[in-house]
């Protein structure tokens, strides 16, 4: 299967642009996804925030998903209301359909402030033969969302991003951090840019475990300086399993010690 | 036959390390007068160290008393040694030419059934007590016993020599030491095991690892079920060991104890890579919002060889540069003292100011063990 990452650079989205622009720059990734032979594209979070609502978002992309009937579209991050809550969502959507809608389990202090709900629980999709599930934003930084994740088989993770600037540690984000301790694929795509007087800066990568990737250092592909919009690399689910044999982190789980983590 | 194998080593080390002589040693040794301690600040030591083959008891003292001296000359009040700290031992241990070729065959599962057979006869031209020989002992799993039987016959009077020595270098230095890692034998099973010794050379735990790698439970080891937290007066510590840093849990559960101190010894036996040493300790450090505390054991032994940077890992938003690294030994070869300054109210501070830290979700978490992990 092959995957791809939208690579934002900073402001290349925001809140002064039309709706029609963005959905336009939204088309012409699908369309370099599309040439790439993608199967799979994500787009970084908070992406569907610079529309009216997320029914107007969600709308939009489901109407473009019918051009690109085969190709698979995590069309990044939106805040969902329903019930009068509020819940920093996403999905997946593949020719006009939506296959899988993921509200963020955890809250950062900002999300909080900004009185978003919780998501409850997490939902999983098969792609391609590939067992995929969505990790939003906040939820990376909470590694027991991975470990569910993880120990219900998933085999692949979508992760729009937008994470508030803070100091960059080499070059690698915390999907990265759970990726290496679940050993499933993740793609990650992350905004830069300015949302309601926040900046925010994250990267776009595209993870496998360590010992599958040619650098021995977990990252199939990584957004670079130069133009290039799009990340992309192909997920061979043989070769995963495979680097997991040489390093079988969940069969080592000490399942006794965990019973009292949560009480 | 098997026992008696066992039984042979332990009473040989038994006189190796005889505790007498020990502390004939240690009592002999020029002390300097006890160095006062920096105020205010919190100074932490770990120890990157080469394994060597010692071949008596007094060389060894003196490579932990060179660290500890060291460690307090800086002004440290912990100091902290590697997983497996005691693998010099083995140039003291007889046949080690033998045991050594035997190791390497059981690691690599090799047939081992002739070359032990030969070992066993050479062994026994020594007379063994005859309340040894009966002595019953099992390992929990695997065909071969041998392997297994050495280990747990060396396992007490290492243990016993370790923590003695480190025990009295405590007090006499006014530091805490962790002891590094060794093998502790309780009801005929083996745990890699360490101890946290208190400023009064009193022991104040021993934690087990709770995780195992494939080369321990080939070696037949058995893991801990549960992390304790041990109260000083630099903070609370948890010393989980090696792998145990590889899972999220550990560090979780470390947390909910109120640690604010993470000790973590290891022993890596593969070749150092930068990445793979980031999904320890400084992966579980920027998770779980703790001071982490690595030290290290590296060289050759047993056919093994052994990588890794000792180092003291912060928050990011921690440290100066941003990368979470408070100190990081240059080489991941080679002896080296890493030695760092830790502010716990500071850390305290961050993790109430964190941005992506310390949300609950009550849904979510009500049933997670149930549905995560059975």
């Amino acid at each position: 299967m092959r995957v791809g990452a939208v690579v934002t650079k900073k402001d290349d989205f925001n809140i002064s642009m039309r709706k029609d622009d963005i959905l336009n720059k939204i088309l012409m990734l699908l369309l370099k996804a599309l040439y790439e032979q993608v199967d799979v594209i994500v787009f970084p979070g908070l992406l569907g925030c610079f529309f009216n609502n997320d029914r107007e978002y969600v709308e939009s992309l489901l109407r473009l998903s019918i051009d690109f009937r085969s190709l698979i579209i995590c069309p990044g991050s939106y805040f969902e209301i329903l019930n009068g809550r509020k819940y920093h969502s996403s999905c997946i959507i593949q020719n006009g359909r939506i296959l899988l809608r993921q509200r963020q389990i955890y809250l950062s202090r900002w999300e909080r402030d900004a009185n978003l709900s919780r998501g409850d629980d997490i939902s999983f999709v098969n792609i391609c033969g590939f067992k995929t599930a969505i990790i939003i934003s906040t939820d990376i930084f909470y590694p027991q969302v991975s470990r569910y994740i993880a120990m219900s088989g998933a085999d692949l993770v979508l992760s729009p991003v937008a994470v508030r600037k803070q100091k960059q540690s080499f070059n690698i984000s915390p999907l990265w951090e759970n990726v290496q301790q679940n050993l499933f694929f993740g793609v990650e795509s992350g905004f830069k840019g300015s949302f309601k007087n926040m900046d925010f800066n994250s990267l776009s990568l595209i993870h496998g475990p360590l010992e599958m990737t040619e650098r021995e250092n977990g990252i199939l592909e990584i957004e670079r300086n130069n133009d290039c919009k799009l990340i992309t690399a192909n997920l061979d689910n043989e070769k995963r399993k495979n680097a997991i044999k040489k390093f079988d982190v969940l069969s080592k789980l000490n399942i006794k010690l965990y019973e009292d983590m949560f009480k | 036959m098997e026992v008696g194998i066992g039984s042979f080593f332990e009473a040989f080390l038994k006189i190796k390390l005889n505790i007498k002589k020990i502390d004939k040693y240690l009592n002999k040794i020029t002390y300097d007068k006890k160095i006062g301690r920096k105020s205010g600040i919190l100074s932490v030591a770990c120890v990157q160290r080469s394994v060597k083959k010692v071949k008596s008891v007094e060389e060894y003292i003196d490579i932990l008393h060179r660290f500890v001296r060291e460690a307090r000359e800086a002004g440290c009040d912990i100091i902290v040694f590697p997983e497996y700290n005691f693998l010099d031992f083995y140039g003291i241990i007889p046949f080690s030419d033998k045991i050594s070729s035997l190791f390497i065959k059981n690691i690599s599962n090799e047939n081992l059934k002739f070359e032990i057979e030969d070992f066993k006869k050479e062994l026994y031209f020594f007379e063994l007590d005859e309340k040894a020989k009966k002595r019953e002992l099992s390992s929990s799993k695997g065909e071969d016993k041998t392997i297994f039987n050495i280990l747990y016959g060396v396992a007490y009077p290492i243990q016993r020599a370790l923590e003695h020595i480190m025990c009295f270098l405590a007090a006499r230095y006014d530091i805490y030491i962790y002891t590094g890692t060794y093998l502790l034998r309780e009801e005929g099973k083996l745990y890699n095991c360490g101890s946290l010794i208190s400023r009064d050379g009193e022991i104040l735990g021993r934690q087990k690892k709770l995780h195992l790698t494939d080369f321990e439970e080939v070696l037949n080891l058995s893991r801990g079920d549960k992390l304790y937290c041990y109260d000083t007066d630099i903070g609370r510590i948890a010393c989980p060991i090696c792998m145990d840093a590889t899972y999220f849990e550990t560090f979780k559960i470390a947390r909910n104890l109120g640690c604010d101190i993470v000790v973590l010894p290891i022993a890596n036996n593969e070749e150092y890579n930068f990445y793979r040493s980031l999904r320890g300790i400084w992966s579980r450090v920027q998770e779980s919002h703790v001071y982490g505390v690595k030290s290290t054991l590296n060289g050759n032994i047993l056919g093994v060889k052994f990588t890794g940077k000792a180092g003291i890992f912060a928050p990011a938003s921690l440290t100066e540069k941003g990368d979470g690294i408070v100190n990081l030994s240059k080489n991941y070869e080679g002896d080296s003292l890493v030695i760092g300054s830790l502010d716990v109210e500071r850390l305290k501070a961050e993790r109430v100011e964190a941005e992506y830290y310390g949300d609950k979700n009550e849904n979510f978490e009500r049933d997670y063990y149930l549905k995560t992990y059975l």
